[in-house]
């Protein structure tokens, strides 16, 4: 899942951005309104994290540019103005969700979580396709009672194909939700990255589940059949 | 008010009525005193010496109430320690009471009068009868005689009682209009009045943007209404200022706070996050917040009047060029030109650590906001033995508008709202003009025409003569 956290303040911006890495996200950060909004209208973001005072464009506007150019974006506003007015503004300009300063990460993070999880109209934490089972939560994944051992990257691309089961999704939409701004869009790390995955799966004895379609993408199913789609 | 009014106009009405009974009454007795004073004149007149006895000439016929048959008035005369000579037949042979003043100053008094026991008044006067024409110029020794004449006064207390009563019915009947009056007439006029109490009583804390209705209220009432709507509008101001000030103080708290949980939960929940560069960083805002802290309880200290102010011989135009030479290097990366004008010496008694204070915020915030490559000016002024001085430092600050110069020593004011950067907290001018005041001089600011900022200390000055505290 792809996140773009938006935050002038420098300590805040490394800290959070690295524990939404940690917990599997690919993170994007911008330190003002502007570069904020550019980037919001620029990439496919599951979630963004907006603070609402910034320099050059402050959050109430740029949110109101996002969903202006009919961005759905699930938005969550991260702000020490914690005003039940300023809570209502920021939600009727279009925000999903609303958090005050000082938060507790836990908080940030499972809020986070429940944005992506309604982004693909998942409304429990867990995914059990067949024997596999995907705990959104705790970021666990087991076959029939049993761990598999998955890196936060490798779990990341689980649980965004999980998201979008029995639909095809792309390499583009893997490298643009799974993989941040760092990401080389030449290289074969999504193919990589399945690849490792299917491996894993297979050595914890689930059947196989993610299926290639030859000139559109991977698809993840019980069943061979899928249909191409795409989500923004 | 009404009911006040009403009191006061009662008071009045018994109190005119009381006035007004007595002096009646007063009138009537001495009206009826002159009746019984002729009466006893008459018997005077008609009281002579002769050999030393008394004799009444004095025929009931004269005076017909003295007469048996009417009997309303008596008298009784006696020669002085001697016995009753002459008696009217009214009295049938009984006696009045013997009391007596002059001729110039009688007695009065009440008294019952023995005929049918009534109500009467009476008069005594000792007086010296005159001679008999045979005795005038005998040299025999005169004597005195007194004369008492009573009357009834029942016709007088009946006048009074009637009086009296007219009285009472005619002040119960003008209060009951008074008090009409006043309800017709007072509570209507009131009404307004009414009206604005009630709207004083619903204005508190929260709703502060009303205001009072300036057209539709009667004329005396409108300064009032104006008066009050103008002291609404600095209540309103002052508290708008008191709640961004709050606002802002949460905010310039709760981030660094927001900051400080975030890492130490991340290095609970990732302890390898956990190193010397986490710990530099929490150093860093711990040392941001107490710097905060700082400021806020100086500016609080310097509001209150607590700010220690030690005077001493200070050069200003030495003081001014050596804060600057502290920002000079940032002045330098952004090519900024800096000109100096002022009195070569320029010695005066003051402050030197709340003057740096002062100047030092002028002159870090026009480096900070002045654009790259233009214009900084400071310049400074002393008069004679230092009696006045002060400085000014301006520079271009076309982001700058003559709102936001308003707020310019607002606390925690600053012109991005984002509040970026940490250095700058927004307090500083808020002290500035505190600790200016501390030294008895003034802090302000003015943006020109040509969009230039000019923010100007002046100071009365302790004078050169005054000696260090």
């Amino acid at each position: 899942m792809r996140v773009l956290y938006v935050e002038d303040s420098a300590s805040l911006r490394r800290s959070v951005a690295e524990a939404l890495r940690r917990s599997g996200y690919a993170v994007d950060v911008a330190e003002d309104g502007e570069e904020g909004a550019a980037l919001a209208l620029a990439e496919p973001y599951d979630v963004v994290v907006l603070d609402l005072m910034l320099p050059k464009l402050d959050g109430l506007a740029l949110l109101h540019r996002l969903r202006a150019a009919s961005k759905t974006t699930p938005v969550l506003m991260l702000t020490a103005r914690t005003a039940v007015s300023d809570r209502v503004a920021g939600l009727n300009g279009g925000a999903d969700d609303y958090l005050g300063k000082p938060f507790a990460l836990e908080e940030l993070l499972a809020r986070v979580q429940a944005l992506v999880r309604r982004r693909y109209g998942q409304t429990v934490a867990t995914i059990e396709l067949g024997p596999l089972r995907i705990d959104t939560v705790a970021k666990w994944v087991g076959c029939r009672g049993r761990a598999v051992d998955l890196k936060p990257r490798e779990y990341a691309l689980l649980e965004y194909l999980a998201l979008r089961r029995e639909a095809v999704v792309t390499r583009s939409e893997i490298e643009a939700h799974i993989y941040d701004d760092l990401a080389n869009p030449m290289s074969n790390v999504v193919d990589s990255a399945i690849c490792i995955l299917r491996r894993k799966l297979t050595d914890a004895g689930v059947p196989p589940v993610i299926h290639t379609r030859r000139g559109w993408g991977y698809c993840l199913t019980l069943h061979d059949v899928c249909t191409p789609s795409s989500a923004d | 008010m009404t009911v006040g009014l009403g009191a006061v106009f009662s008071g009045l009405v018994l109190a005119g009525a009381l006035a007004l009974y007595l002096s009646m009454r007063d009138v009537l007795h001495d009206q009826f005193d002159a009746g019984l004073r002729v009466k006893a004149l008459v018997v005077i007149t008609a009281t002579e010496q002769q050999g030393g006895k008394i004799d009444v000439d004095f025929s009931d016929r004269f005076l017909r109430e003295f007469d048996d048959d009417v009997a309303t008035a008596f008298f009784q005369v006696w020669q002085v320690g001697g016995p009753s000579v002459e008696r009217s037949d009214s009295l049938r042979r009984r006696d009045l009471p013997q009391r007596f003043g002059t001729m110039k100053k009688p007695a009065f008094w009440n008294l019952r009068l023995p005929s049918r026991d009534r109500a009467g008044r009476a008069i005594g006067i000792k007086f010296r009868p005159r001679f008999d024409e045979d005795d005038e110029g005998s040299g025999r020794a005169a004597v005195d005689a007194v004369v008492v004449v009573a009357a009834e006064r029942g016709d007088l207390d009946e006048l009074m009682r009637q009086v009296g009563g007219f009285l009472g019915a005619g002040g119960f009947a003008l209060l009951l209009a008074a008090w009409l009056a006043v309800r017709v007439v007072l509570r209507p006029g009131l009404r307004p009045l009414r009206r604005l109490a009630d709207q004083a009583a619903s204005i508190d804390a929260r709703n502060l943007g009303q205001r009072f209705p300036e057209a539709d209220v009667p004329a005396e009432l409108q300064p009032i209404c104006e008066r009050l709507n103008a002291l609404l509008g600095r209540l309103e101001t002052s508290f708008q200022r008191e709640r961004r000030f709050s606002a802002d103080l949460a905010h310039e708290l709760l981030t660094p706070l927001a900051e400080l949980r975030t890492l130490e939960e991340s290095a609970l929940k990732w302890p390898d996050t956990a190193g010397p560069e986490m710990f530099r960083e929490t150093l860093d805002i711990t040392l941001r917040m107490e710097a905060l802290v700082l400021r806020l309880l100086e500016l609080a200290r310097a509001e209150h009047g607590r700010l220690a102010v030690t005077l001493a011989p200070v050069e200003l135009g030495t003081l001014l060029r050596e804060i600057w030479s502290a920002h000079e290097s940032r002045a330098r990366a952004k090519s900024l030109e800096i000109t100096f004008n002022g009195p070569q010496s320029s010695p005066l008694q003051s402050d030197a650590v709340v003057l740096r204070v002062i100047a030092g915020n002028l002159i870090a915030n026009a480096v900070e906001y002045t654009g790259a490559g233009d214009a900084v000016r400071v310049e400074w002024w002393v008069t004679a033995a230092g009696a006045q001085f002060g400085f000014e430092v301006t520079n271009p600050a076309p982001q700058l508008t003559e709102s936001d110069v308003t707020q310019l020593f607002d606390r925690f004011w600053r012109k991005d709202a984002a509040r970026t950067g940490t250095e700058h907290s927004g307090l500083g001018l808020a002290v500035a003009r505190e600790f200016a005041r501390a030294l008895g001089g003034e802090l302000d600011a003015k943006l020109r025409a040509d969009g230039v900022l000019a923010v100007r200390f002046a100071c009365a000055g302790k004078g050169s003569r005054a000696s260090p505290v």
